[in-house]
């Protein structure tokens, strides 16, 4: 009993250790963003003025990533959808490759994918359709694991044919059965395409122009300018835009599956 | 009426999963396709109901080819094994599911289900959802939502199977009633023989892709088209024997006489010599009290409730299954007389393929289904 207490005792202090460790750098960018002077703290006053800043400066940046978050989420949505239907669906020839493939992005670094699209594309260089088309790309393959997985514990395919068995055609299928028993994967998978795409900077870093800059690559521009502050502002700001998503992610789940396995 | 033409399915892997198989089920008729697992009896339903389709052949359902006709189309009721209940609806709403498709007045479909639930036995469930429910009032909605659509053709893809032993027999003796009650066209699939014997108008054996033997219950029971049938429905010893002179048939321990032969088996033609295969059940053995007999050396007793089952072996070896009524005054390890109930025994001519890949053998084992 003694020994055992011990051993938790230890791997409570660790745990709390490894917990101050990991957040000790939010909790000083949290300081530093309010802070006059970065190496003098909240000891020196409270001060707003470099979020004013990271907005005037790099307002821009946020807009546009929220813009090219939201459109990547839309046409994973439509197409992601459709494609996690398709190969729960239809056991065609070739339909296990076709899944291989969509699924590779994910083992491809974002430089490569960044570069291969910037020599395939030169054209539409400096647009932000660019950065789009490159999000999209990286982002389809979460979103397509997450609906097949979601279609495939649900037996999904089986409740289809008996609704078609009742006469039901395929878009009534569609919007009647699959989307009300898969909406948990529908989401799951949106919220985690908005958040790479939000913190995506590998592939954006290549894709940015100055004028089509993301938060990221913003971010990165102002700390590697030494704006300590206005880059401690800035990194609260984004984690402002990702951290609602990251919790509604671990709320759905956290939450007992939806009839799982009951069907 | 339905009807399928020479279908065959050979499925994208080059598996031949349907052969040549040509049926056809009149109206009101229960028919049972029996088979083992991967005989392509549900590949079969599969293709009737439109969920497959056939590599060749045509399925008409009242004389229109629905071959190419998508399943939404065919009003054909579908169960399935593990009830495909969709789980984000009430029972009733389950149940509705296929008149709103259809667009039917909501006081209409509110009637139509409580009464399709009435005919299942489950109307106080209406509000319940699908994950509350055990197994058997699941397959009860399953079989409410089909049935409620009054559809042309209801297939059952082993709706039983995933049941327990009691509530199967339930279920199934419900069942029974209640399809010729409705009069409803029913193809129905099970690996079961018992599920078979019992619910069939008729009965189709299938064995890796083929129809072996279609017929009454009783016909199939009775005269099974070779040792797989009869194997596979109720139990039997299938022994192969020789014909001798004046039609009857050694069997190496003993001589079948005609009078043995039930109805259905025709020696009349077979030359002494010839090798033929011989089915008896073990009911077919009765103990032969004080008549000519064959001696029977018992192995073990089993008491079955209202009966008891005897395995033993003859003087050549041949292993059998009898099975005889009410008290025994015999042990394990005590010899036997036994002898065979008159106009029982089915035989028939051995096969080319069957005779050559199996010699006559009186020590063949049985098969104790």
């Amino acid at each position: 009993m003694e020994t055992q207490s011990g051993l938790i005792r230890i791997g409570k202090i660790l745990t709390m250790m490894v917990i101050v460790f990991i957040f000790a750098p939010i909790v000083i960018s949290i300081l530093g963003s309010f802070s006059p002077a970065w190496h003098k703290g909240l000891l020196d006053g409270f001060t707003l003025q470099w979020y004013i800043a990271v907005l005037e400066d790099y307002g821009h940046t946020i807009g546009l990533t929220l813009l090219i978050a939201i459109v990547c989420v839309l046409i994973n949505l439509a197409l992601g959808t459709l494609a996690g239907y398709a190969l729960a669906r239809y056991h065609f020839r070739g339909a296990k490759f076709i899944e291989e493939i969509m699924l590779l992005p994910l083992a491809v670094p974002g430089i490569a994918v960044a570069l291969a699209l910037i020599q395939t594309y030169p054209l539409i260089r400096g647009s932000w359709y660019f950065i789009l088309i490159g999000h999209v790309v990286f982002t389809f393959p979460f979103m397509v694991n997450s609906m097949l997985s979601g279609m495939r514990s649900l037996r999904l395919v089986h409740l289809e044919e008996a609704a078609a068995s009742l006469g039901a055609g395929w878009w009534f299928r569609f919007t009647q059965v699959i989307l009300p028993n898969v909406w948990r994967s529908l989401i799951n998978g949106m919220l985690l395409v908005f958040t790479i795409s939000v913190g995506e900077f590998n592939l954006s870093f290549f894709l940015t122009t100055p004028l089509t800059m993301t938060l990221p690559v913003g971010l990165f521009e102002s700390y590697a300018s030494l704006r300590l502050e206005i880059a401690s502002a800035y990194t609260i700001i984004f984690f402002l835009l990702i951290i609602p998503s990251l919790i509604a992610m671990q709320y759905l789940s956290g939450e007992e599956p939806f009839l799982r396995g009951n069907v | 009426m339905l009807e399928l033409r020479e279908v065959n399915k050979v499925f994208s892997m080059g598996t031949v999963a349907v052969k040549n198989l040509s049926l056809s089920l009149v109206d009101g008729e229960i028919f049972v396709l029996l088979g083992p697992s991967g005989c392509g009896k549900t590949t079969t339903l599969r293709i009737v109901a439109g969920l497959e389709n056939p590599t060749s052949g045509r399925i008409l359902l009242d004389g229109r080819d629905i071959t190419s006709m998508p399943p939404e189309k065919r009003n054909i009721g579908l169960v399935f094994q593990d009830y495909a209940l969709f789980p984000h609806m009430s029972v009733a709403q389950n149940v509705a599911f296929g008149l709103r498709v259809r667009r039917l007045p909501q006081e209409k479909i509110k009637q139509r289900v409580a009464e399709a639930l009435e005919m299942v036995r489950i109307p106080e469930l209406a509000n319940r959802l699908p994950k509350t429910l055990s197994g058997g009032q699941k397959q009860r909605v399953a079989l409410a939502r089909a049935l409620v659509m009054e559809p042309g053709l209801l297939l059952l893809d082993e709706p039983l199977a995933a049941l327990d032993a009691k509530l199967r027999d339930e279920l199934r003796q419900e069942l029974s009633v209640l399809l010729k009650k409705l009069k409803i066209t029913t193809l129905y699939v099970t690996h079961d023989q018992t599920e078979a014997l019992a619910l069939g108008h008729r009965v189709g054996v299938m064995r890796t892709g083929e129809l072996v033997q279609v017929g009454t219950p009783q016909e199939i029971y009775r005269k099974p088209a070779n040792a797989f049938v009869a194997r596979f429905i109720g139990n039997a010893n299938v022994l192969i024997g020789r014909m001798a002179s004046g039609q009857r048939i050694d069997l190496g321990f003993t001589v079948l006489e005609k009078r043995h032969l039930n109805m259905e088996s025709d020696v009349a033609d077979l030359p002494p010599g010839a090798s033929v295969q011989v089915v008896i059940r073990p009911e077919h053995l009765v103990p032969a009290n004080g008549a000519r007999g064959f001696a029977f050396y018992i192995q073990d007793i089993q008491f079955l409730g209202d009966r008891f089952r005897l395995l033993g072996s003859t003087s050549t070896g041949a292993v059998l299954a009898a099975d005889l009524p009410g008290a025994l005054d015999i042990a394990a390890g005590m010899p036997a007389q036994l002898s065979f109930r008159e106009g029982s025994i089915y035989v028939e001519a051995v096969s080319g393929d069957q005779a050559s890949h199996s010699a006559p053998d009186y020590t063949r084992d049985i098969a104790i289904a």
